[in-house]
């Protein structure tokens, strides 16, 4: 039963990564945390869920559309919480993520209905992979986290916003005086992390054959606590991060208490927190 | 004088006074059990966002999990009513001192971060008490909650009808702000400020700041938890999802539009966002959007809320980690 | 025994040394002004005096007792008190109550007290009051009109002297006062001048961090001179105003530069 476990660990662990990245990316370019990521995944998974199942439309239109979602919400938050406090500090910006979380979960819940809506499931079929029988949807969902992960990195790495993007994550003033749009960059910053966050909530969605309103609480805190283990500002560490919250909660449900499931990511943020805030691969925080 | 400098004192009774007298006569002109109801509510959410207020607002803590210590307070409170056959007047002091130990359990590893830091951490604990209360089901009774909890009873009468809660509430609700009142214009209170303003000036000047802290937190979370227990006593049952970060959000949320670091901030806050939703079945509908477009008009707005000191959001906490005056912080000497 | 003993005391972090064995003691009563190019190490060595830098190597004594192991409201506690070179004021508070903080090593109430008001307390607040009106007496009239105003409302030169009489009314023994002038004019420098000469006279040692150097001439009975982290001279005023190392230092001669 170990190695199921493990991969199925493996698979939500990517999604986690998924999520968490974006609030890497987010902190590393704008220095600010945003508490609306998860209501940002949740909109994304009912935009794909309803493609899904309302407009029939095959899975991966249901991801495009997921993640077109919550890239245009994304571009919208940041025009509206983060771009009129640009000086006002970093705890402004943070209550308004805050008061829109709140609206986004309330107007789902007055939409939509508190319960499960479920999703159609895709890939039902399992293969057998190193002698391991593995569901073709886990394949997919690692294959795809995978690939979002090259590109972002290829992004990042290899082109011109990229760059933009990592000298500003350096330093504003200076990227700025370099010629560098910071606004614009900001914004794409934004906007990149929420259609990452879309798209695990669409593949959430489909993994668990459904979606709820209340699914991006859990599910943004469960970023943010990979992303304080892998250091505030490390994709890699993100990643690293996503994935033993994954494996580790599969542990947890198989061997001591299903219950408990949710306790691991929460206990994981709270030790690096109190042990070594900068995690694992982060840099030491500069003060603001 | 400004709003958020008021200090009910002997000699501006003529401010306080008729406001207390309203307040008691207020129930026999309105005889209605719902009004009632919402008013024993306000007064609950008064202690919580007036004690949210001493870490957040006075000593310029970040903590994020209050709700957590509500529901400590409030399943202590149940606990040992349904299975001690406690009266309230033991669970409510009771519930408040166990959630001030734990108050003081959580604070001490985590009062050294500052900032986004200490209000994950603090979000982690809340999350952590949550799925803790969820489980232990030989405790807690888990997902099903504790029902069956007994009213107050006073000289050997239950009581029943939201009359004697009101009364009730607006007793402990003018004990509690007499008591922060006092704290906070103390020498106390003044090294909170002192540390919300500028923590090493503060140590500079003799305070110790780590166990000033840890106080203030001590304080916000047994007022917490007797909040917590008059809820489990009026509502007569509780469960685990009353007390998670949402609460915790609509807590801050009224603490905010308030004021935050004044006296009289938290009680408008708490009044103005119980009531405003009850104003028609449409607000009450979307209580959740009603709020965030508050939260988010007043940060844009005005920060500083209804009774607020001015600025406290923008300078609160730092995204370091320490703070020490190092030689290449300060321009080279 | 020297009031204030630092011995040989070095600071490195992250390779670079920001003191390297410093070494000069201060008596009872003196005035002693601490000059250098800027980077010398002069602010590092009062964030050690004050327990917020952590030292390397050597020793800092105050009246007999270890400083490196103490923590900030340790020190202030055993009478250090000391004035930022940013002056780190507490905006939202008013005048008053600043002074009022700066007693607060010299008050017993507690959260007990703070509920109970037991007649002590009310005579220790009006005890606090009545030192916070005498030390804001040393100031004339640039703070006592102020007394109920909050702190950001003050002018620049008003929070400097602001952030003095908190640590003034704290009846240290010893006072460390980094750049006290920094930012004022001439006719304002001249009254932080006569305000240490006062100080003095209350019986309060000063350690004197500054850039300007009339105001060093003018109140130092002893200079020390650090540059690059490193004492280069120690001495009379006249003495030191002569010091070809000192010049060399500021012109920056010493290390091969310019």
């Amino acid at each position: 039963m170990l190695v199921p476990q493990l991969i199925n660990g493996l698979t939500q662990g990517s999604l986690y990564a998924l999520i968490a990245i974006g609030f890497v990316i987010i902190f590393g370019t704008m220095n600010l945390v945003t508490f609306a990521h998860g209501e940002v995944y949740m909109v994304g998974a009912f935009v794909g869920a309803f493609a899904m199942t309302l407009w029939h439309l095959p899975w991966f239109v249901a991801l495009a559309m997921g993640m077109a979602a919550a890239w245009v919400l994304g571009f919208l938050i940041e025009k509206v919480a983060f771009r009129p406090l640009r000086t006002a500090g970093h705890m402004p910006p943070l209550l308004i993520t805050i008061g829109l979380s709140i609206i986004l979960k309330d107007l789902a819940v007055v939409l939509f209905g508190a319960e499960n809506r479920p999703v159609p499931s895709i890939y039902e079929q399992t293969v057998r992979l190193a002698g391991v029988q593995v569901s073709v949807l886990q394949l997919v969902i690692l294959g795809l986290a995978g690939f979002l992960f090259l590109v972002l990195h290829l992004l990042i790495q290899g082109t011109k916003i990229g760059r933009a993007m990592r000298a500003t994550a350096q330093d504003h003033e200076a990227a700025s005086a370099m010629g560098v749009n910071v606004n614009r960059v900001f914004s794409i910053a934004f906007s990149l992390a929420s259609c990452l966050g879309g798209a695990a909530g669409v593949m959430i969605g489909i993994y668990y054959n459904a979606v709820y309103p209340t699914m991006g609480g859990t599910a943004g805190l469960k970023g943010f606590a990979a992303c304080i283990f892998g250091g505030l500002t490390s994709i890699p560490g993100a990643i690293l991060g996503g994935i033993i919250i994954g494996v580790v909660e599969n542990l947890t449900v198989q061997f001591l208490a299903s219950g408990y499931r949710d306790v691991v990511a929460f206990l994981v943020m709270v030790i690096v927190l109190v042990l070594r805030p900068q995690g694992l691969l982060g840099r030491k925080l500069k003060t603001v | 004088m400004p709003l958020y400098d008021f200090v009910p004192r002997r000699d501006n009774w003529y401010v306080w006074l008729p406001v207390l007298a309203a307040l008691l006569l207020f129930p026999l002109l309105v005889r209605s059990e719902y009004i009632l109801n919402i008013a024993v509510y306000a007064g609950i959410y008064i202690i919580l966002t007036s004690s949210l207020n001493i870490t957040n607002g006075y000593t310029g803590l970040f903590s994020f999990g209050h709700a957590a210590f509500y529901g400590i307070g409030a399943y202590t409170a149940a606990i040992l009513a349904t299975r001690l056959g406690l009266s309230f007047w033991l669970t409510l002091p009771l519930a408040g001192i166990v959630a001030g130990v734990f108050g003081a359990a959580i604070a001490l590893p985590t009062l050294r971060l500052t900032g986004i830091f200490l209000a994950l951490v603090t979000i982690g604990f809340q999350e952590i008490t949550y799925l803790v209360t969820l489980n232990w089901i030989s405790l807690t009774r888990g997902p099903m909650g504790i029902p069956g909890i007994p009213p107050p009873a006073i000289g050997g009468v239950a009581l029943s009808g939201n009359l004697g809660y009101y009364y009730l509430i607006l007793a402990l609700d003018v004990i509690v702000l007499f008591l922060l009142s006092r704290i906070v214009t103390s020498r106390v209170g003044r090294a909170f400020v002192a540390i919300r303003e500028d923590e090493l000036a503060a140590q500079s000047a003799g305070i110790p700041t780590f166990r000033m802290k840890i106080l203030s937190f001590v304080i916000a979370t047994f007022f917490a938890g007797i909040a917590g227990a008059f809820f489990a006593h009026h509502a007569r049952f509780v469960s685990a999802d009353s007390f998670r970060l949402d609460e915790t959000f609509v807590i801050l949320t009224m603490l905010i539009v308030g004021g935050m670091g004044s006296l009289v901030g938290p009680v408008l806050g708490a009044v103005l966002l119980v009531v405003l939703p009850e104003a028609s079945r449409f607000l009450a509908e979307y209580r959740g959007v009603v709020y965030g477009l508050i939260l988010i008009g007043v940060i844009l707005f005005r920060p500083e809320g209804i009774a607020g000191v001015p600025g406290i959001i923008q300078t609160w906490g730092a995204l370091s980690r320490e703070g020490a005056p190092s030689a290449s912080e300060e321009p080279a000497a | 025994m020297s009031l204030l003993e630092i011995q040989a005391v070095s600071v490195t972090f992250g390779g670079l040394a920001a003191l390297k064995r410093v070494s000069f003691s201060l008596e009872e009563g003196e005035i002693v002004g601490l000059i250098g190019p800027n980077g010398a190490g002069k602010t590092t060595l009062f964030n050690c005096l004050s327990a917020f830098q952590a030292v390397s190597e050597g020793h800092l004594r105050f009246r007999g007792v270890s400083l490196e192991t103490l923590s900030p409201h340790q020190v202030a506690a055993l009478g250090v008190a000391r004035t930022f070179q940013t002056s780190r004021i507490f905006k939202r508070m008013t005048v008053l109550d600043h002074l009022l903080v700066g007693r607060h090593l010299h008050q017993r109430t507690g959260l007990w007290a703070a509920i109970a008001r037991p007649a002590w307390v009310a005579r220790e607040e009006a005890e606090a009051r009545e030192r916070a009106l005498r030390t804001l007496g040393l100031f004339e009239d640039r703070l006592l009109p102020r007394i109920h105003g909050l702190a950001d409302t003050l002018s620049y030169a008003n929070r400097r002297r602001l952030e003095i009489a908190r640590a003034l009314v704290a009846e240290p023994r010893l006072l460390l006062l980094d750049e006290p002038t920094a930012g004022m004019n001439p006719h304002e420098s001249a009254g932080i001048v006569q305000l240490i000469k006062k100080i003095r006279d209350l019986g309060i040692t000063v350690l004197l961090i500054e850039h300007d150097m009339k105001v060093i001439m003018g109140v130092s009975d002893r200079i020390v001179v650090l540059d690059h982290g490193e004492k280069i001279a120690e001495g009379l005023p006249e003495e030191i105003r002569q010091n070809e190392e000192v010049l060399q230092a500021y012109m920056g001669r010493r290390h091969g530069h310019a």
